[in-house]
Order: structure tokens, then C-alpha cells, then sequence
């Protein structure tokens, strides 16, 4: 479950964020939608502790993130997942250590975590990359990985930021199917695009961000 | 089991770290093993020294050469004086005569010269036995010390010259060995933190993705401190091992023969463990240090 009230976010002097308030319920997908610079990225970022907000609250599974500790951020990062805009692998290491690592950090159990990563690694497609190097990936690959990694320690919360930017179409409907599985299995899940044919597969629950604000809910 | 999985990770990460900078690991490598080296040799020429003067301190006595004509009743006044004495354990008595009789044992053909000096020829003397806890060279001193001033006695004997020589080029060489080691320990810690730096910044974008993950600090510092300390233990380990081929082929062989006697030794297996352990924290206190500096850039 996550909770934002009024929360404000200003880079230099640009507003980016003009209170914005929003509910996402446990088990939710919530599509964030809205053009280039809207501040969805933005948004994200605040929800995985990744930026202060300047005013607001932000409360992740009932617990105020908006001032925390390095420490306590680091706890509520292993629950969490998080897709990013620009992938951020380890290039020089393989797909699947690429992926492990996510269960290392979280300290998922030793069996299920082999199991997670098969089931992940099937469902994007990716079981004959296991053993790349992440750098010799194709864009579309990396961007595979990187959401691999975000799924496989099954967080409470998961944030995807452009999750299917590079995407074919078959691709990204794999990559949807992976995150309404997740959300039916309790995992709160908030996506951001700037693409309305994405956003049209997911009604159930869509905000439109623009210059900041929310205008539609 | 969640720690097993850390470990393998942080010995991944390590071997990766150190390949990755492997010319620089063994340039850190040889230097802090020969600074150890150097430490070890002192070291280990201290410990045979001190062999040695403490085998000589073992059967150290002391002869107290007597006045001419000193009656009968002051000598004995004297060796209750000298047996009051915590430092002493045992007095025995030597005529003017048995001296001159054990002399003439030794030198049968100076009889004739001996003869010529009469019967005083030699002057009486006690031959004092040091209690078990002060046969030390200090110990030897501090009574010689109280006896000086009595009267009675002329000269005080105790070969002091040269076991006092040894003694003091025993604590020089601990000094100076202390000077080194703590200079050369000082240099190797910067070295390893050197090497250690280099790998951090090398793994800033992987170390920044481990936060974006979820990882602690102490997470993400594990693969540094075990790099630190496997370079530390295996330079230690590497001085060892040259510190023992030095020995063999070196000092074993020249020294056996200056030290009449006194067999040469290799240190003793404690100590050993002991610089394998010192050169691990060694490793640990650099990376520490290293992983210190760094937090600031990208905490
Ligand atoms: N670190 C930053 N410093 C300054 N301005 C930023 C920073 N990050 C984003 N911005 C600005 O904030 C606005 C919103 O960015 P972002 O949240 O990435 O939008 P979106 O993801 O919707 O495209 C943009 O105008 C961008 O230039
Ligand atoms: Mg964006």
C-alpha cells in the first residue's frame, strides 16, 4: 500500500511536483501516464526513498518513508523493487548474477530463490541469457534483466519506471502479464509511461500527471 | 545459511576486485610482504640473541675478591651480609689457597711463578649464586651495586663487559625493530588502503546500484575488508615463507658457526600465527581506513 499526501518536489527554482496526492491499494496496479517531463520519473523516485520530498508525506505499507535513515531506506529497499528508467547492471557480470543479487541483499532463502529466478527468467524470456554478460545484451535485454531483478525477491511494493520503453509488443505484453501476476498475488505495483496505448491496459486505476499535477484520477 | 550466501558473495566480489587491479594487488602484495620481511628478520635475530643471554644468564655468578688479610670473623660477618641480600642465593667460600690450587690445576707449568708470589699469591674470594628470579643482567648489577660499598671487599668480577653488550645490543635491536616495524607496518597499511581505494572507485557505479538494491553499508563493505584482509594475511604469509628461505640458505649457515654453541632458531609457531593474524589486521585497519575516506564521496 502506498499513500502520498500533498507532496511537493522542486529541482532548483522548477516545481516539478505540485501536491500530489494519491492512494495505491495493496495488490493494485496503479498506471501513472503522462508526456514527456511530467515528473513521473520524479514520482517514483520519492516512493523508493531515492528523493526527499519538500512538503508532503509519503507512507509505504503504513510506515512514513519521508524521513528516514540510510539504514531504515535500506530495509524498506529490500521489500521493494524497482524498475529503472536506465536499467543501472552490473555490466560485467552475467544475467544471472545480475538477478541473485537481488536475493542475496533481500536474504531470500537459498531454494526458493533458485526457484523465483527460473520462473522470472522463463516468464521474460531470458532463460538462454543466463550466463551473458549483462553488457553484451540488446537494449530490450537489459531492460529484461533489470525487471528480473526488480521481481524476483517478490517485494510487498513494485515501482516500474518505463518498464516496456524499448520493448517489441510481444515482449511488453509478457512483461504486463508478469506485473498483473504479481499484483494478484498482493504485490502493490506503480507504473509509470508516457505511452497511452500502455496506460489503455491498465483502466482499473489511472492517473494523468502534467506539469506535476495530478488532473485526472 | 543467509551468511554462507554473503560469503560467497563477498569472495566473488573480492576475486573479482582483486583481478580486476591484479598488477596493483601484487605491486601491494610484494611490498607489504617485504616490509613484514624486514620486520620478521629483526625479529627473528632478537629472539636468537635473547636465546642466547638467557642461556648465559642461567649459570651467572659473581666473584667478590677479598682484601688481603681480612680476619676470620669479617668474613663471615660478610657472607651473612651478602646472603641477606633477596637477590643472592647461595655464597661459597674460596681460600686464598684452592684459588691458588684450581689455578695451578689449569696451568700446571706456571708453578714456578706462582711459587714466587707466596702463599697470597691469589686473594680469597666468595663466589655469589643469583636467586633464580634475578639471574638477569639487571639483576647482577643491582646487587653489585649494594656490594660496592661494603668493606672488605676489593674487586667485584662478574664478566659484565660482554653479557652486558649483548644485553644492551638486545634492547637496541628491539628498538629499532620497533621503529621499522611500526614505519614499515605504517607504509603497508597505506599501501593495501592505496590498492583498496582504486577497487572502490572502480566499483562507484556498481556500489551505487547495491544501494539502489537495498544493501547496508556493512553489506557493501564486506568484499573491501576481505580484500584487505586476504592481502594482508597472504603478505604476511609471503614473508614467512621468505623470511624461512632467507634462514635456510643464509643465517642457518653463517650464523651456526659465530654462535658457538647456541644453536640458531626459526621463530617459534606462535609467533608464526602471530605475523600471519598482524598482517590480516594490518589488511583490515587499510581497508577501513580506505572505506572511510570514501564515504564521503558517495554516502
Ligand atoms: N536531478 C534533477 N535536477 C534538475 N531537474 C530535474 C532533475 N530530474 C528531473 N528534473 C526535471 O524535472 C522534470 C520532471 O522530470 P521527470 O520526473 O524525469 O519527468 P518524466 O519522468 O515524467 O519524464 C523535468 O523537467 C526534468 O528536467
Ligand atoms: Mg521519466
Amino acid at each position: 500500500m502506498i499513500k502520498l499526501f500533498h507532496v511537493y518536489k522542486q529541482y532548483d527554482t522548477k516545481l516539478v511536483l505540485s501536491d500530489v496526492t494519491l492512494l495505491v491499494e495493496k495488490g493494485d496496479i496503479c498506471c501513472i501516464v503522462g508526456p514527456n517531463g511530467a515528473g513521473k520519473s520524479t514520482l517514483l523516485k520519492l516512493m523508493f526513498c531515492q528523493k526527499k520530498p519538500d512538503r508532503g508525506q509519503i507512507l509505504i505499507n503504513n510506515q512514513n518513508v519521508t524521513h528516514m535513515s540510510q539504514k531504515a531506506i535500506s530495509a524498506v529497499r529490500q521489500r521493494m523493487g524497482f524498475v529503472f528508467e536506465d536499467y543501472r547492471l552490473m555490466l560485467r557480470k552475467t544475467v544471472l548474477q545480475n538477478v541473485a543479487l537481488a536475493l542475496t541483499i533481500a536474504g531470500t532463502p537459498l531454494k526458493q530463490g533458485r526457484q523465483n529466478i527460473d520462473r522470472v527468467l522463463a516468464a521474460l524470456g531470458l532463460e538462454h541469457k543466463k550466463h551473458d554478460i549483462a553488457s553484451t545484451l540488446a537494449a530490450g535485454e537489459q531492460q529484461r534483466v533489470c525487471i528480473a531483478r526488480a521481481v524476483v525477491s517478490d517485494p510487498l511494493v513494485l515501482l516500474a519506471d518505463e518498464p516496456t520503453g524499448i520493448l517489441d509488443s510481444a515482449a511488453a505484453i509478457e512483461v504486463f502479464d508478469l506485473l498483473r501476476g504479481m499484483s494478484m498475488r498482493g504485490t502493490t505495483v506503480v507504473l509509470a509511461t508516457q505511452n497511452q496505448d500502455v496506460a489503455d491496459r491498465f483502466p482499473q486505476h489511472r492517473v494523468m500527471l502534467n506539469h506535476g499535477r495530478v488532473t485526472e484520477q | 545459511m543467509k551468511l554462507v550466501r554473503y560469503l560467497v558473495y563477498c569472495l566473488s566480489e573480492t576475486g573479482a576486485n582483486v583481478f580486476d587491479y591484479r598488477g596493483l594487488s601484487v605491486v601491494a602484495l610484494v611490498t607489504s610482504a617485504l616490509s613484514m620481511l624486514c620486520v620478521g628478520l629483526f625479529f627473528l635475530i632478537y629472539v636468537n640473541i635473547h636465546g642466547v643471554v638467557q642461556s648465559l644468564e642461567e649459570d651467572i655468578t659473581m666473584n667478590l675478591y677479598l682484601d688481603e688479610n681480612l680476619s676470620a670473623d669479617k668474613m663471615l660477618e660478610l657472607e651473612r651480609v651478602i646472603l641477606s641480600y633477596p637477590e643472592v642465593g647461595n655464597v661459597r667460600f674460596i681460600s686464598s689457597r684452592d684459588a691458588i690450587e684450581a689455578y695451578l690445576k689449569r696451568y700446571p707449568t706456571e708453578k714456578d711463578l706462582m711459587e714466587s708470589f707466596g702463599n697470597q699469591a691469589l686473594p680469597a674470594s666468595f663466589v655469589v649464586g643469583l636467586a633464580p628470579t634475578h639471574r638477569t643482567v639487571e639483576g647482577v648489577g643491582s646487587v653489585a651495586k649494594k656490594i660496592e660499598g661494603v668493606s672488605g671487599v676489593s674487586e667485584i668480577q662478574y664478566g659484565q663487559e660482554w653479557i652486558q653488550t649483548l644485553w644492551w645490543s638486545t634492547q637496541l635491536l628491539m628498538l629499532i625493530g620497533l621503529v621499522v616495524g611500526v614505519t614499515l607496518t605504517l607504509a603497508s597499511i597505506a599501501i593495501v588502503a592505496n590498492t583498496i581505494r582504486l577497487t572502490l572507485f572502480n566499483r562507484k557505479h556498481d556500489i551505487g546500484i547495491l544501494r539502489m538494491l537495498g544493501a547496508t553499508e556493512a553489506f557493501i563493505r564486506g568484499p573491501f575488508l576481505l580484500e584487505g584482509v586476504t592481502l594482508g594475511a597472504l603478505s604476511g604469509g609471503g614473508a614467512l615463507i621468505l623470511l624461512k628461505i632467507i634462514f635456510e640458505s643464509f643465517i642457518y649457515r653463517v650464523g651456526d658457526g659465530f654462535m658457538q654453541g647456541h644453536s640458531i632458531v626459526f621463530l617459534p609457531p606462535p609467533t608464526l600465527a602471530g605475523v600471519v593474524v598482524c598482517g590480516a589486521l594490518l589488511g583490515f585497519v587499510g581497508a577501513l581506513l580506505s572505506l572511510k575516506q570514501t564515504r564521503k564521496v558517495w554516502a
